[in-house]
């Protein structure tokens, strides 16, 4: 390189001003969220105050269930808090849960929001096509994001909508077959209550081959007879989801 | 760099060939028997195609057995190893209920926080009591206890920044917190070794992403200056910000980030820095603030500092810590603050108290013990590594400390053999490290006395020498010791 090139350069570096690191702030910005006093349960304590929570995701109200505090304190007392590989607890957790559930297997991972996240790109690679509700949760976006893969959302909870999305990719792409195709959807959608029909879903993924991937978070020990999610609402059989996570912060208080 | 020895490195292309014939040659049969029974896909397509799970077929099913090994006690220095079987050549592990004890090398418990603890235990349980597991809700929407506000304002206090904000998982801190700080049009660059977290949070972004050479400065002043001047891909448009992302310790390495001269590179060019303190907080400096402390880095320097508190804390969750705006910024914007659920309020009580153990606010001298102890048992076992002969990568005072494994081969004998001798060791291959980089990883811990420590360098010298891993002649011990009889 020439010496003037170089002299460019340094004055290029010199000139550059960057922009702050973040925005300015605004007063919305600025506002604290309460700060609860006791635990989240159904009666909390803000600023001495008692106050009624409805905030609180705690469906089957476990938050203070003596049995769950003992287990919990003597599982203190031997393991620890922090975990540092896989346990027998963990082990002895995921096969509960897959029994529970009624499938083969089941992984558990160290936070809810990071489940789709990471199960969303291990699954898909460059070129498959995701069908996605344009309603789900941020854990998902993103998880799609980094799947890399062609993602086409439906409107919000409208079959009619999934059902013209997955006839278009069907039949406008000739190697359809090839791909791996998926359903994404949430069983109660935490951005807006509402429930997905997956009888409907069900019937759409059998005709065109699609995957389904359903998140239950909000479901999981809620709906059903006996908590075991959408699948049993509807009286579907679980083996005809391919994929379900749920985040066990809300109902199972963990 | 690491300087891989030329017939080593023969030898392990060698055995990759190996390994890759006879898994097409299985495939092949695989096929045919498939082939000729009736095809069940209905239509749809099959979830792996190809080659794009052959490394996990035939490869690592083999050796299977050498990783995610469950125990069932605390991961303190000496830990249950619980023994597992298989009936189909590795395939499936079914766990026995017999446990072999085993000397623990393997878990980020730096300080010993990991198992119960005479200060923090307590403390914690005494949080579970108060505030259940869980809060059930997110920061925002009432998953904030009295807890949780102690925990930023203490952590602040602790990495010497004026503020922090608390995630309820390390891994999640780095990947939700970098699409927040910078978008479209700015750059990232990143150290060609960081974590997985911090490479999926960059690509989130949506930010460019340029890589300069591990911890090498004059090398990140190549890439600014030239990125600089270029400005943006196609329209050279000035960038809006530029974003250069480091770790303290590297996990895979052991190494200590050259932060002194990297901050100075990035002071010149007006980068912002981010610091990932995984495994450096709590592990090194005079009182545990990790690679700032310990390299007389003043903190102001470094914009955005992060870590985690599943290592050196015991307990789980990340942290980011940075000025008091950025991080009102952040409780505003960040989608792991308003949507996750907050961090486990025992979890947030484990770290608050160890904080207060490690700065001896608990009354004793036990966290300057601890401290003292790590940085002995650190240098004393990497450098009795080297006079055998190992190949050991990383600085002093590192707790982490790789010792170059190779061949395919070797990866699951120096495991076995360890652990049939009851040590517990980690090691590490493809895709964690490059295919012919291979090692096996120690981590020391403060809770490991001196015998521990030299029962364990026994064990990795006799494995050692059946695996054939002292790449290098071990010093002379024996013969210097005779030349002073003779004197």
């Amino acid at each position: 390189m020439t010496m003037e090139s170089l002299k460019e350069i340094d004055e290029l570096c010199d000139e550059w001003v960057p922009e702050s690191l973040i925005p300015p702030l605004t007063e919305e910005i600025r506002c604290e969220p309460p700060v609860l006093e006791s635990a989240s349960g159904p009666q909390t304590v803000i600023n001495g105050k008692e106050v009624v929570n409805f905030a609180s995701a705690n469906y089957l109200g476990l938050i203070g269930h003596e049995k769950l505090l003992e287990s919990c304190t003597s599982a203190l007392e031997k393991y620890g808090v922090g975990s540092c590989g896989p346990r027998d607890v963990h082990l002895d957790c995921e096969s509960r849960i897959a029994k529970f559930l009624g499938t083969p297997d089941s992984i558990l991972y160290s936070y809810g929001l990071s489940t789709m996240f990471s199960a969303i790109p291990a699954f898909r690679k460059e070129g498959d096509v995701i069908v996605v509700d344009e309603g789900v949760h941020w854990g998902i976006q993103n998880g799609l994001y980094l799947s890399r893969s062609t993602i086409v959302y439906f409107k919000h909870n409208d079959m009619e909508s999934l059902q013209s999305t997955l006839e278009k990719i069907t039949l406008d792409n000739k190697r359809a077959k090839k791909l791996r195709r998926y359903i994404v959807v949430e069983a109660v959608y935490q951005n807006s209550g509402q429930v997905a029909p997956l009888d409907e879903i069900i019937r759409l993924k059998e005709k065109y081959h699609f995957c389904v991937l359903l998140d239950e978070s909000n479901s999981f020990g809620v709906l059903g007879r006996s908590g075991r999610g959408l699948t049993e609402y509807y009286g579907v059989p679980v083996e005809k989801i391919d994929v379900i996570t749920a985040a066990m912060g809300y109902a199972l208080a963990t | 760099m690491i300087a891989i020895p030329y017939l080593t490195a023969l030898t392990t292309y060698f055995s990759y060939g190996l390994l890759f014939a006879f898994g097409q040659i299985r495939d092949l049969f695989r096929k045919i028997i498939d082939w000729s029974r009736a095809n069940n896909l209905q239509g749809y397509a099959p979830i792996c195609l190809g080659l794009e799970d052959f490394y996990t077929r035939r490869l690592y099913l083999r050796i299977q057995d050498c990783f995610g090994r469950p125990i069932s006690s605390a991961p303190d220095a000496w830990f249950d190893v619980v023994e597992r079987y298989s009936n189909d050549n590795n395939k499936t592990l079914k766990r026995t209920t017999k446990i072999n004890r085993c000397l623990n090398l393997g878990s980020y418990n730096y300080l010993g926080f990991a198992a119960a603890d005479e200060y923090c235990t307590p403390r914690a349980i005494e949080a579970l009591k108060k505030y259940s597991p869980s809060t059930c809700s997110s920061r925002v929407d009432g998953g904030t206890t009295v807890l949780h506000n102690e925990l930023e304002k203490s952590v602040a206090k602790f990495v010497g920044k004026p503020a922090a904000i608390v995630l309820g998982m390390g891994y999640v801190t780095n990947s939700a917190i970098l699409p927040v700080l910078i978008g479209k049009g700015g750059l990232i660059i990143s150290d060609s070794l960081n974590h997985n977290s911090i490479v999926n949070g960059a690509r989130g972004s949506g930010a460019t992403i340029r890589v300069f050479q591990h911890n090498t400065p004059s090398h990140l002043e190549e890439v600014l200056r030239e990125h600089i001047a270029e400005g943006q891909p196609r329209t050279h448009r000035p960038w809006k910000k530029i974003l250069v992302i480091v770790e303290g310790i590297y996990s895979m390495e052991g190494e200590l980030c050259k932060l002194p001269e990297i901050i100075a590179v990035c002071k010149k060019y007006k980068a912002y820095t981010y610091l990932d303190e995984a495994h450096s907080i709590g592990a090194v400096g005079k009182t545990g603030r990790g690679v700032c402390e310990l390299l007389g880095v003043d903190t102001a320097d470094v914009d955005i500092m992060m870590g985690t508190f599943t290592k050196s804390f015991g307990s789980c969750g990340g942290y980011i810590a940075g000025s008091k705006e950025l991080i009102q910024y952040l409780k505003y914007t960040c989608p792991a603050h308003l949507y996750a659920t907050s961090i486990s309020p025992p979890a947030a009580e484990q770290i608050i108290s160890a904080i207060k153990v490690i700065l001896g606010e608990d009354g004793s001298s036990r966290g300057a013990q601890k401290l003292a102890q790590i940085r002995k048992n650190s240098n004393f076992f990497r450098s009795e590594l080297q006079k055998m002969g190992f190949e050991v990568l990383g600085d002093n005072d590192s707790p982490v400390m790789p010792i170059m494994l190779y061949n395919p081969a070797k990866i699951p004998a120096f495991s076995r053999e360890c652990l049939k001798q009851n040590v517990a060791v980690v090691t590490v291959a493809f895709p964690a490290t490059p295919l012919l980089l291979a090692r096996a990883r120690i981590c020391i811990s403060a809770s490991h006395t001196k015998e521990d420590l030299i029962k364990g360098l026994e064990v990795i010298s006799r494995v050692g020498d059946l695996v054939g891993i002292k790449y290098f002649p071990a010093e002379p011990k024996k013969q210097e010791e005779r030349m002073v009889k003779l004197d």
